[in-house]
């Protein structure tokens, strides 16, 4: 996803002057392009997240488009100040391009896990929290935000997996994506795990699969509107429990005082650190997360 | 017609009297806030707001707490108006005992209370200046305490390696920080040779008894092409005699007593 969305980011740096590149300490061979052809808009920052977010907020604050990378667990927390002072309290143009979202460096250990990423941006004011679920919808997402005045924040993860967005409507904040015909059992999720709730979907009769690529601002709407006839809503996440997708499932079903209630189960991180090491889809089996845990689990609830 | 050297040091000295009264009366009407803090601030503040600082710069206080004498010099200089000192800090009140960037006020667009992050802004700021050939010269002030923050070292390391030109950083050396000498805290000294190692020309002044070199010096030095640190030694509550004696027992008040009111009031009489 990382590859996408520099490719795009070209692409539209290309077209607009103001739009500016600053990453932190990456290899120049991932943004040869950009050192090719616009070099005056790419900074290659040393590792120091925090001073990025601030040097970005000051090119905004002067008129550019500045897209800000590095690994989402640093960005996130350790520039959450700068985040929130810097970009989110000033109204700065300044969009963040998080790779590794969740459990993407599993076998790095959990310095590098993204776990509660989400939760940590939604709780910004202003700030948007996009998480696509594929390659397509990533290179979507990067033209919508060079458009979009003020802060963003897009969750990357691994862009190897499926493309499941084919076929679908092309991006945009209010719209989600639903696969399947609508049944008793609704599987809402966001970002890559989409994939596997489509898995999981097949084998369960009557269920349809919702994505949601924007968590903030919550497609509320969306999500109503595709609740007639389901009596079991399930929330597939990697996120931590707590302030991710299944809070704001929760948070739009009593909002909306939506009766009766389906019956809710939420698959997800926890409130936990994520021990052990592995790939990506290793630690979603290990934390069942995977299609067929999630399958034994549901057919024990419904049991 | 160029001003004479003498005119104009008169004229910084008035400017830096009528601040440092404005900064009490208006502590006053918000009683409470960061006194000690925005008085050291004054002699750096006037010499950048009536004499360095053009339309094309930048501005940034980055040590948010000493914010009245930047209110004190914005008003002054016509960038707010008299009304928004009134009450600062309390309901209805457009400004805060930490300044809120406000987009339209030059000089304030930046917020800041959470120290350390003015300066990597700045940097941003001088970019796009350099990015876009414009001769802007940015600064930015800091505190000698905020230097204890690591992304002040993180910015500076930056603007050392980007070799900015027209680059001022502002230190305000008052020796204090809230709970004690900024020696016995975490020792800082030697102040110039860590910025000189970090790619920096130090200026280190005496504010006490050279503030007119002091501004001498950063007006012709306003286009230099290397990055610029300005060590302003000064005196945490500079000017009023028994808040430079108490310094951390003044630094921050809630609420102000009646003895600490009526001194103040004494000596605006003065």
């Amino acid at each position: 996803m990382r590859n996408a969305a520099f490719s795009r980011l070209f692409e539209l740096a290309k077209e607009d002057p103001r739009i500016l590149f600053v990453a932190s300490d990456i290899s120049k061979e991932t943004v040869e392009d950009f050192y090719r052809e616009i070099p005056d808009q790419i900074l290659m920052e040393g590792i120091a997240e925090g001073h990025m977010i601030g040097m970005a907020s000051g090119l905004a604050r002067e008129g550019s488009v500045v897209f800000v990378n590095t690994i989402a667990s640093f960005l996130t927390r350790r520039a959450l100040d700068q985040i929130y002072v810097n970009v989110c309290l000033d109204a700065v143009n300044v969009k963040l391009l998080a790779q590794g979202g969740g459990l993407v460096y599993g076998r790095h250990g959990p310095t590098h896990h993204a776990n509660e990423d989400v939760a940590l941006m939604r709780t910004l004011p202003r700030m948007k929290v996009l998480v696509p679920c594929d390659v397509e919808q990533t290179r979507q997402m990067v033209a919508w935000a060079a458009k979009e005045d003020g802060p963003v924040y897009i969750r990357l993860s691994k862009g190897n997996g499926p493309v499941v967005s084919l076929g679908q409507p092309e991006f945009s904040p209010e719209r989600i994506l639903r696969f399947r015909s609508p049944g008793k059992v609704l599987l809402v999720t966001m970002g890559t795990m989409t994939a596997v709730a489509l898995e999981l979907s097949k084998a369960l009769a009557e269920s349809c699969v919702l994505s949601f690529p924007v968590l903030k601002p919550f497609p509320t709407g969306e999500l109503l509107r595709n609740l007639e006839g389901v009596n079991h809503l399930v929330v597939v996440e990697e996120h931590v429990e707590s302030g991710g997708l299944t809070t704001c499932v929760c948070e739009a079903l009593l909002k909306e005082n939506v009766r009766p209630l389906p019956k809710l189960s939420s698959f997800h991180l926890g409130d936990r650190f994520i021990g052990g090491y592995g790939r990506q889809e290793e630690l979603w089996a290990e934390n069942g997360l995977d299609a067929a845990s999630l399958l034994k689990k549901l057919k024990e609830e419904l049991e | 017609m160029v001003e004479a050297v003498s005119e104009r040091n008169a004229r910084f000295v008035d400017h830096c009297l009528r601040t440092r009264r404005d900064v009490v009366e208006m502590y006053l009407s918000a009683e409470g806030g960061h006194l000690p803090a925005a008085l050291s601030l004054v002699e750096p503040l006037v010499a950048l707001f009536f004499f360095a600082l053009e339309k094309k710069d930048h501005f940034i206080l980055s040590k948010g707490h000493g914010c009245l004498a930047l209110y004190a010099v914005l008003v002054r200089t016509g960038k707010i108006p008299l009304e928004w000192t009134k009450k600062v800090g309390h309901p209805g009140s457009a400004l805060g005992w930490h300044p809120t960037g406000n987009k339209e006020v030059f000089g304030m667009d930046v917020s800041s209370g959470s120290l350390g992050l003015g300066m990597s802004v700045a940097l941003g700021k001088a970019l796009h200046a350099r990015r876009l050939n414009q001769d802007a010269s940015t600064y930015c002030l800091l505190g000698d305490g905020e230097c204890n923050e690591g992304s002040v070292w993180e910015a500076a390391m930056a603007a050392g390696h980007k070799g900015l030109s027209r680059f001022h950083v502002l230190i305000d050396a008052n020796g204090f920080q809230a709970c004690g000498k900024t020696s016995e805290v975490c020792e800082l000294e030697p102040l110039g040779d860590k910025w000189k190692a970090f790619g920096f020309e130090v200026n280190d002044f005496d504010l006490l008894t050279q503030s007119e070199k002091f501004l001498e010096s950063l007006l012709e030095k306003k286009n230099s092409s290397r990055p610029q640190v300005w060590i302003c030694r000064s005196q945490k509550g500079k000017g009023i005699p028994f808040v430079q004696d108490e310094p951390s027992a003044w630094h921050s008040k809630n609420k102000l007593g009646a003895r600490e009111r009526s001194l103040l009031e004494e000596w605006l009489q003065s």
